[in-house]
């Protein structure tokens, strides 16, 4: 990474050399944002050799289509809607966000402050991973890309009803997964007290 | 894409847990990515194995200039060898003609009598007149080498006073060739430097080293002075003659090449230039005494005229 860098020190002039072509700079994209980028990929695919998958595929994109880039936002928010469209498109095959799985009941609030401190971004991702693709992908798209429902709608080809719906039945699934969590850490905090 | 006025608190969680969270790919996901580029496999692979390949022919091309060099080196060696002896022929004297005359133990002894003789000579005369036989001495070494040793009893009488007893010194070393090859080894040394003390002071001595440098040409008028030049010509016509009738004196010169390398190396530069022309040891060692002759004709010629 170090050695890489000064070669593009800016955002603008790595571009530039995307949009050239130069195989130094499509490297150095890779080098520096797939890590986030495969975040995001199994944040929605839930699978990590498919999300790898759709990975190579988003940067496959980003590197064919970075004409289209206009640089009115910054480069790695363009790059995290090609990941999120290429997860979608996967799902998208697999017709995953129109499957309905009953709602479980609403469990209590979890302690979102000690989730905040105790628990580590791999156990958050575990449970988004768990949630079926539908709910996945609408909490995923509402929840931390900030898309609104009519968005959602629109890209998911559903109704708002729909996004809404199952955006209400992601955030129970994971409320009860973090008050499983949290109760599971509680009981082995005890058991340690009492031996 | 707009941002939520109201975002619930599980929702906050997982967006500033989840947002900028970072998995490190695989190795091979990159792997795939430059095969799907079709961009990897030529661009990364064929650089390495042109390197790899210069690096190998440099290697070869190494070894083949080396092997090539190899034999022209030892080549060259006798050519060089033989160009010694040529300059030798020609009457170059600053050469320690004592290395030249050692292998040969017929030759020795004609440099001890011829020592004495000039030494009995040489006691009467001057030191300018000494040089002055040295121009004439040429003449003979000159004839002694294109003609047979007793022809040179019959040189012209009329070039000067010292001219016919160098020939007589030639002609009494004739004599004694047979008796002396046991006495050679000691007696080599000592008399030679003995012959040369009469006649040559120790500035004498270091104009020789000079001359070695020189052509043959400058340097016999200068540095010819007393016994020694008079000597190392009687050594050369025995050397002529010798060399053209006995095939052993040849085989003996070429095993004494490789001794006098010291010599060569002071005319490595004539050597070189005859080096292309002389394939073989003998065609080198003819080309330079036809040289040598055609030389010291010329420069007989320069002589008379002065």
């Amino acid at each position: 990474m170090l050695r890489i860098i000064p070669f593009y020190p800016t955002e603008a002039k790595l571009v530039t050399a995307l949009k050239r072509g130069e195989a130094r700079a499509q490297k150095v994209v890779y080098e520096r944002y797939s890590g986030r980028m495969l975040a995001i990929c199994v944040r929605y695919v839930a699978n990590r050799a498919d999300a790898e998958e759709v990975m190579i595929d988003g940067f496959m994109k980003i590197y064919e289509k970075i004409d289209q880039f206009r640089e009115e936002g910054s480069f790695e928010g363009w790059m995290k809607r090609v990941m999120v469209t290429e997860s979608l498109m996967f799902l998208r095959k697999k017709k995953a966000w129109r499957q309905e799985i009953p709602i479980d009941e609403m469990g209590a609030e979890p302690d979102y402050d000690w989730a905040e401190t105790s628990l580590e971004s791999e156990e958050l991702m575990r449970l988004v991973n768990q949630l079926p693709d539908g709910y996945r992908t609408v909490f995923n798209l509402y929840a931390i890309e900030g898309y609104s429902h009519a968005e959602i709608a629109e890209m998911l080809k559903i109704s708002e009803g729909t996004s809404k719906s199952q955006l209400s039945r992601a955030r129970s699934l994971l409320q009860a997964g973090l008050k499983k969590i949290q109760e599971y850490h509680y009981e082995e905090a005890y058991r340690k007290t009492a031996n | 894409m707009k941002k939520h006025t109201e975002k619930q608190p599980i929702d906050d969680l997982f967006a500033r847990k989840l947002g900028d969270m970072s998995i490190t790919p695989g190795a091979k996901s990159w792997d795939e990515l430059q095969h799907r580029l079709g961009n990897d496999r030529t661009a990364r692979i064929v650089p390495v194995w042109y390197r790899y390949a210069a690096a190998a022919a440099c290697v070869v091309l190494a070894g083949g200039i080396g092997w090539k060099l190899y034999p022209t080196n030892e080549t060259g060696k006798p050519a060089v060898a033989v160009i010694t002896e040529k300059a030798n022929e020609t009457g170059i004297t600053g050469k320690p003609r004592t290395a030249t005359s050692l292998p040969a133990p017929d030759k020795m002894p004609l440099a001890v009598n011829t020592g004495t003789t000039l030494a009995e000579n040489e006691s009467g005369r001057q030191a300018k007149k000494v040089a002055d036989k040295a121009g004439t001495s040429t003449e003979g070494s000159q004839q002694g080498v294109i003609m047979p040793q007793p022809e040179v009893t019959a040189i012209p009488q009329p070039v000067k006073g010292p001219v016919p007893e160098e020939n007589k010194a030639v002609a009494k070393v004739s004599i004694p060739v047979e008796k002396l090859p046991a006495a050679v080894p000691e007696a080599v040394k000592p008399m030679t430097v003995e012959s040369l003390k009469p006649g040559i002071t120790e500035e004498s001595v270091e104009r020789k080293l000079v001359v070695v440098i020189n052509t043959p040409v400058q340097t016999i008028p200068k540095a010819g002075e007393a016994g020694g030049i008079i000597q190392r010509e009687a050594l050369s016509q025995q050397e002529n003659a010798e060399d053209e009738g006995l095939s052993k004196a040849s085989k003996l010169f070429k095993k004494l090449k490789r001794i006098k390398s010291g010599e060569a190396l002071a005319y490595k530069g004539e050597a070189l230039a005859y080096k292309g022309e002389a394939g073989d040891e003998e065609d080198a060692g003819l080309i330079s005494r036809l040289y040598g002759n055609v030389r010291q004709s010329l420069e007989t010629k320069k002589a008379s005229k002065q």
